[in-house]
């Protein structure tokens, strides 16, 4: 899947979840509104949308949209 | 079981991926860790400082009747996650306070200790009603209050006094019939979660 697909379809996710304008810059520090439930659901709406699963360890790691779409497209490449 | 004052309760919750259990002396300097992290703390009364600072606290806090401490830890009870309490209980309007919910970094307990501690008040003590009063600056539990689905009722404008300053808070309501609604959303979350753990 090309990188700029994955963007999309991540913004998209987050978008829909986070209820605000997103792009790749969009974080968990800038954003409050990104809480710990709120981001539980954006790593398993990642998941689902995109038919991967991050490692244990990114779980709670990944704290921007350019983040997801970095591990996204590791998770592609390995 | 309907609520009842009790010290130095003996409360076991259990979830999917995590668990409560009461405080004990032991768990002193795990207290003083996560309340002394400078990534943690901003928002929080400081604890006492010392390990037997910390171990008076616990004593005291074991007399009283109205106030529950529980360590959140995994379901094997080797790794400690967190901490919450539900404290201030008013029986005669039963309700509680629910708050001292602190969570180590990088753990995912921070929902399911949530659901367990409202399950606590409103399976185990019968509560009616769990309110918890944020620091007006802290937004990211403000959101997640909020994103849960717990009514903001409304600010508390100097509610809270930080060594010489005041600081305004919020105030939040989760009423029985609110706590039935948003239940099950908590759950599903909870139980995906300690599926991704147990790497099932």
């Amino acid at each position: 899947m090309k990188k700029t697909v994955v963007e999309l379809a991540i913004c998209s996710v987050v978008q829909n979840i986070l209820q605000i304008e997103v792009s790749l810059e969009t974080s968990r520090e800038l954003n409050p509104e990104w809480d710990s439930l709120v981001h539980v659901e954006i790593i398993f709406g990642v998941e689902e949308a995109l038919e991967v699963e991050f490692p244990r360890e990114s779980l709670t790691g990944l704290g921007s949209v350019q983040e997801i779409v970095d591990e996204v497209c590791k998770i592609y490449a390995s | 079981m309907k609520y009842a004052k009790f010290m130095r309760h003996n409360f076991r919750v259990e979830g999917s991926g995590f668990t409560l259990r009461p405080v004990a002396d032991a768990d002193a300097e795990f207290i003083e860790l996560l309340r002394s992290n400078p990534s943690l703390n901003s928002f929080i009364h400081r604890s006492p400082p010392g390990h037997s600072q910390q171990l008076a606290w616990l004593t005291a806090y074991y007399t009283r009747p109205d106030d529950y401490y529980f360590v959140v830890e995994d379901m094997t009870g080797s790794e400690r996650h967190g901490l919450v309490s539900l404290y201030n209980l008013d029986t005669s309007r039963e309700k509680a306070e629910w708050g001292r919910w602190i969570i180590a970094p990088g753990s995912l307990a921070a929902i399911e200790s949530v659901l367990l501690v409202f399950r606590f008040a409103f399976e185990i003590l019968s509560l009616r009603s769990v309110y918890s009063r944020t620091l007006a600056e802290n937004r990211s539990v403000l959101s997640f209050h909020d994103s849960v689905g717990i009514p903001r009722i409304r600010d508390m404008p100097g509610e809270f006094i930080f060594g010489d300053r005041k600081r305004d808070a919020v105030l939040h309501e989760l009423t029985l019939g609110g706590w039935l609604s948003i239940e099950h959303r908590l759950e599903l979350i909870a139980k995906k979660t300690a599926t991704r753990l147990s790497g099932a």
